[in-house]
C-alpha cells in the first residue's frame, strides 16, 4: 500500500473506523504510546501557576495627552454622532463607554487610481483611558516602514525604517510631521465629524455618514449594530480617490501586557533623543554631589565598592550617577534619559515586575552590556553594568532603594 | 469564510485575554511537555515558562491565519528542545515517571522513551490528535501544514515508534 493511502487509512483507524491490517495495527501502538499523557493538570495547579505570572496592574494615571485620545475618541463621537441622530438612545454613556477602551485597530489604506501612493496598513493598539498608542505602518511591497508608541505621558517613540534610526521625544510636536501615523485616518475622521455638517443616511445594516463637502468629501460606512466604522472612502468631485478599510477595530476586554506599549526590538538602529525644544540630548557635563540628591540607589556600597555620586548636565535636564566601582552604575532621572541608559534601550527587552509592583525592563546586549530600567511613581531608576553575571542587573534593580531604607 | 473568521476572533479574543488563554491551553502545554521531558513537575515548570513568554509576546502577535495554540507550541517545543540540550551536557536523562508493576511497567517505560526519541513534529501530531484529541483539520492549523501532511508525520511517527520498540525488543499492542 503506498504511503499517503496508509496514511488516510491509519487516519481511519484512529478514528475507530474499519482500516486494513498495518493501519490496525500501527494504531494500536500509536494509542498505547500516547495512553500515558492523557492525564488531568489539577484546576489548583493551574491556579497556582497563573497567580505566580498574574502581574499587578498599573496604577491608572489622570495625565492624558491631548492628541493621543483622539483616535478612540472618534469612536466616542462617532457613536455620539450617530445616537444623537438616534431618538431614544444613551448617548452619553455610550459614547463615554466607548472612548474609555483600549482597541486593537488595523487599517487598509489603498488608492483607487493606480499609482496615487502605495498600498498602506497601519495596525496597533490605542488606549484613549490612559493616552497611549503604538502603531505600525506597513507598506506591501516593503514591509514595516515605522513604528510609533506614545507613552502616558506623552512622550514619544519612533522608527524608521528609511533611516534605522529610533528617536525619543517629549511630545509629538517635535517629531516632523508629528504623529499623524497614530492618528490618521481616525483623527482625520474625528476632526471632520466635529466640523459639523455630516448626512447621515440608513442602507440596509449601515449607516453611512458623508463629511465635509465641496470638492473633497468622505463617505464612513459604519455598522449599525455596533456603531463602529468599518470603510471610509475619500473623494475628490464625486470620485473614490481612496479607501480606509478598518479591517479590525476591536476593544480589548483583557489586561494587555506591557510589551503591547512597548516599542519591538530595532537591534542596530540609530538612536536619537530630542529635549523639548527639540535639540538631541548629550552630556555637558558632571560634578560631585551629595547623598541627598540620591532618589534611589543600591545603598552607601554595592559589591564591595562604595557609592560615588555625581550630578550629570544634560542638554534639557539632569541626572543623577551613582557609580559603584568601575562596571556597575545606578543613574536616577525624569523625562530626559541619559544617554548610556538610551542606547541600552534599543536592546532586546524583557519586562518583569518587582516586589513592590513596579515595572522593570531590562535589556541585555550583544557585548555584555545590561540596563534594568525601573518606573517609579516619583521618577526613574536605570542600573547599567557592562560586564556584570547574567542576572546582575534584574538583581540590582529589585534593591533600588531611597536613601536611609534598609 | 465564516470559519476563518472565527478563528480570526479567538485569535484576538486570546491575545487580548491573557487569563483566558491561560487557563484555555495550559494543562494540554503541560501534557505535552510531560511526554517530551519525562517529567511533570519539569512540564508544570517549563510549562509556566512558557506562558510568561505567552504574557509578554502574545498581544503583539499578527495574524497569520494560525491560532495563539499554534505559537503557544512552537515555543514550548523550542522550551523542550532548549531543556534536553542543557540536560544532555550536564546529566543523564531523568526516568520516566510510570508507575506500574513488573513487565508492563517495563514496556511502557520503553514506549514512553520511543515516544520522546521522536523528532518534535512526530510528538507533536501525536500529541494533538491522540492525546489531546483534536480532529486532523485543526491539528493541520495548529501546525501549518496540510491534512496531509499530517496524517503522513504521524504514519512516519508509528513506524519510528514500531522501530524503536523492535530495536529494544518490546512487543507492540
Amino acid at each position: 500500500m503506498a504511503d499517503p493511502t496508509l496514511a488516510r487509512d491509519l487516519a481511519r483507524a484512529l478514528d475507530g473506523e474499519p482500516a486494513g491490517a498495518e493501519a490496525s495495527e500501527l494504531a494500536a501502538l500509536l494509542l498505547a504510546a500516547a495512553e500515558p499523557s492523557r492525564f488531568a493538570v489539577a484546576d489548583a495547579a493551574v491556579e497556582r501557576t497563573l497567580a505566580r505570572l498574574r502581574r499587578p496592574p498599573r496604577p491608572r494615571r489622570r495625565v492624558v495627552p491631548a492628541l493621543v485620545p483622539l483616535a478612540t475618541a472618534a469612536v466616542a463621537a462617532l457613536a455620539a454622532f450617530v445616537f444623537l441622530r438616534t431618538p431614544g438612545s444613551h448617548v452619553q454613556a455610550r459614547a463615554a463607554r466607548a472612548a474609555d477602551a483600549t482597541f486593537f485597530v488595523v487599517e487598509d489604506v489603498q488608492a483607487r487610481r493606480p499609482g496615487l501612493f502605495p498600498a498602506t496598513s497601519v495596525s496597533g493598539y490605542v488606549d484613549g483611558g490612559r493616552g497611549r498608542a503604538h502603531v505600525r505602518i506597513f507598506l506591501r511591497s516593503a514591509g514595516a516602514v515605522a513604528e510609533t508608541v506614545l507613552h502616558e505621558d506623552g512622550s514619544v517613540e519612533r522608527w524608521l525604517a528609511s533611516s534605522d534610526t529610533t528617536t525619543f521625544a517629549p511630545s509629538c510636536d517635535l517629531l516632523p510631521g508629528g504623529c499623524g501615523e497614530v492618528l490618521d485616518p481616525f483623527s482625520f475622521y474625528v476632526r471632520a465629524l466635529e466640523s459639523g455638517g455630516a448626512h447621515v443616511r440608513r442602507a440596509g445594516g449601515q449607516y453611512l455618514l458623508t463629511l465635509g463637502g465641496g470638492r473633497v468629501e468622505q463617505v464612513a460606512h459604519v455598522d449599525a449594530r455596533t456603531y463602529l466604522p468599518r470603510l471610509i472612502e475619500w473623494r475628490q468631485d464625486g470620485r473614490v480617490v481612496a479607501v480606509v478599510r478598518l479591517t479590525s477595530l476591536e476593544r480589548q476586554h483583557g489586561g494587555l501586557s506591557p510589551d503591547a506599549w512597548t516599542m519591538s526590538d530595532h537591534g542596530g538602529a540609530r538612536v536619537v533623543q530630542l529635549t523639548a525644544a527639540g535639540r538631541p540630548v548629550r552630556v555637558l557635563g558632571a560634578r560631585p554631589a551629595a547623598r541627598s540628591a540620591v532618589r534611589r540607589w543600591l545603598g552607601p556600597s554595592f559589591g564591595g565598592a562604595a557609592a560615588r555620586v555625581e550630578r550629570v548636565a544634560l542638554t534639557g535636564g539632569s541626572a543623577v550617577r551613582i557609580a559603584y566601582g568601575e562596571d556597575v552604575v545606578v543613574w536616577n532621572y525624569g523625562r530626559v534619559v541619559p544617554p548610556p541608559v538610551l542606547q541600552a534601550r534599543s536592546l532586546p527587552a524583557k519586562v518583569f515586575t518587582a516586589p513592590g509592583g513596579a515595572v522593570v525592563h531590562a535589556y541585555f546586549g550583544r557585548a555584555g552590556t545590561q540596563v534594568a530600567v525601573v518606573a517609579f511613581a516619583d521618577g526613574n531608576a536605570a542600573v547599567v553594568s557592562r560586564t556584570g553575571a547574567n542576572d546582575l542587573v534584574l538583581r540590582a534593580a529589585q534593591l533600588l532603594r531611597r536613601p536611609g531604607s534598609p | 469564510m465564516e470559519e476563518g473568521l472565527d478563528a480570526y476572533r479567538t485569535f484576538r479574543r486570546e491575545q487580548g485575554d491573557f487569563e483566558a488563554l491561560f487557563r484555555a491551553h495550559y494543562p494540554e502545554i503541560v501534557r505535552y511537555l510531560a511526554a517530551r521531558l519525562g517529567s511533570r513537575d519539569d512540564a508544570h515548570e517549563l510549562a509556566g515558562d512558557v506562558f510568561a513568554e505567552a504574557w509578554r509576546r502574545v498581544p503583539g502577535l499578527r495574524w497569520r491565519g494560525r491560532p495563539v495554540r499554534a505559537w503557544l507550541y512552537r515555543v514550548a517545543s523550542n522550551m523542550a528542545a532548549d531543556e534536553l540540550r542543557r540536560r544532555s551536557r550536564l546529566a543523564p536523562l531523568p526516568e520516566l515517571e510510570v508507575a506500574d508493576d513488573a513487565d508492563a511497567a517495563e514496556d511502557r517505560i520503553a514506549v514512553a522513551r520511543a515516544l520522546a526519541a521522536l523528532p518534535a513534529d512526530h510528538q507533536l501530531v501525536v500529541h494533538l490528535r491522540l492525546v489531546e484529541g483534536l480532529p486532523f483539520d485543526e491539528v493541520a492549523r495548529v501546525m501549518g501544514r496540510s491534512v496531509g501532511a499530517c496524517q503522513m508525520l504521524m504514519l512516519r511517527a508509528a513506524r519510528g515508534l514500531r522501530a524503536s520498540l523492535a530495536a529494544e525488543g518490546v512487543r507492540d499492542g
